[in-house]
């Protein structure tokens, strides 16, 4: 029986059957800890504006990693000689014409919308949302369920104080261990930096290498299927989220959909028969 | 020697923090107190390369490695009498 994987092209797959139910299995399971948690779900877009990115230094931080929404110059002439004439070249590629300036770039992490939805709210106990997306980040190779172009990644997000945080990371992380035992991967926790461009000269890797903000749960000693990022106020300063005057902190804790059924597959193989069945009600 | 320079990060320290300090010990935590926001790092770790005469490896810090004064000069100033 097949697992249910098509590639489509290096680092862009489609999932179906099996692995495309396995897939929501887990989804719900984390969806349901969401829930204990009270958090609210949503559904954001698929774009970002570069205006709220730069003001996390994100082009700065991560360049290597943007893909840009870009769309064509609206004059007429230049629209219908780019319909006749336009031609993929055998490597794949379309040259385009004049492009307009980008105003967007394709989300590259699920948790950037919850701050841009709440700048400059004030809220008097802790936020927590949950939210799935799509996420686009280019890379310099490809592998199919564990390093995509295109990704799905289930977050859950809270803003509060500083204990508040902890105590959510703390929460959600022994609900990750409860059920990864029962699921019996080979999995463990480790400190962790972002893949930051030029990260010598950044002092936010160089904070991140100091300060255990970021840990990740990572398969089989290679493969970081989540992780839990302790952001302080960095969002809160940058988007102005406040509880009596005092800039909030915030935290999430991420899961690479894909990579999870990669390392359900290496686990137990390729006959989904073998797979682990699972629900809500013993995760 | 360590009690010169520890001089200079307590000056260096009180000359660029974030904040108003009510009293700096050489245990004070610099970054989880709020005296030097996160991207000042690179700053202090410049300064300390000034004061030690000697490079910081970035690669090998680990975590609490700038923590408070006593950390640092144990860390990046005393390190050649151990060896």
């Amino acid at each position: 029986m097949k697992i249910g994987l098509s590639k489509h092209a290096p680092g862009l797959c489609a999932i179906y059957g099996p692995l495309l139910n396995l897939d929501k299995s887990l989804d719900a399971i984390f969806l349901s800890w969401a829930h204990q948690f009270k958090a609210l779900e949503y559904s954001f877009p698929q774009f970002l504006a570069v205006k709220h990115l730069d003001r996390l230094q994100y082009f700065t931080s991560f360049p290597h990693l943007a893909t840009f929404a870009v769309t064509l110059d609206r004059d007429e002439d230049e629209l219908t000689r780019f319909s006749h004439e336009h031609k993929v070249l055998e490597n794949g590629s379309l040259e385009l014409p004049k492009i307009q300036p980008s105003t967007h770039v394709i989300t590259p992490a699920a948790c950037y919308h919850a701050y841009v939805e709440f700048e400059g709210q004030q809220f008097d106990q802790p936020k927590i949302i949950t939210t799935r997306g799509i996420c686009c980040r280019c890379e310099d190779h490809y592998v199919s369920l564990e390093r995509q172009w295109t990704f799905s990644m289930r977050e859950i997000i809270c803003i509060g104080t500083p204990d508040e945080v902890h105590n959510f990371l703390n929460n959600a992380k022994e609900k990750v261990d409860r059920f990864i035992n029962k699921l019996g991967l080979n999995v463990k926790w480790e400190g962790a930096t972002d893949p930051f461009f030029n990260p010598k000269n950044n002092p936010k890797y160089i904070f991140q290498k100091l300060e255990p903000v970021k840990k990740e749960l990572v398969f089989d000693n290679r493969l970081a299927i989540a992780s839990t990022n302790d952001h302080i106020n960095y969002f809160g300063e940058a988007f102005n989220l406040t509880r009596n005057g005092e800039t909030l902190s915030s935290g999430c804790i991420a899961f690479g959909m894909e990579r999870w059924l990669s390392a359900i597959v290496n686990t137990f193989g390729e006959d989904p028969n073998s797979w682990p069945s699972f629900n809500i009600s013993n995760a | 020697m360590s009690n010169k320079i520890r001089k200079k990060l307590h000056a260096f320290i009180i000359e660029n923090c974030e904040s108003e300090i009510s009293s700096l010990s050489d245990n004070t935590p610099i970054f989880e107190s709020g005296l030097f926001k996160s991207v000042q790092i690179m700053d202090l770790i410049l300064f300390v390369e000034e004061i030690s005469g000697k490079e910081v490896d970035v690669e090998g810090l680990k975590p609490g490695a700038f923590k408070d004064i006593d950390t640092i000069i144990k860390n990046f100033v005393e390190t050649e009498k151990k060896n």
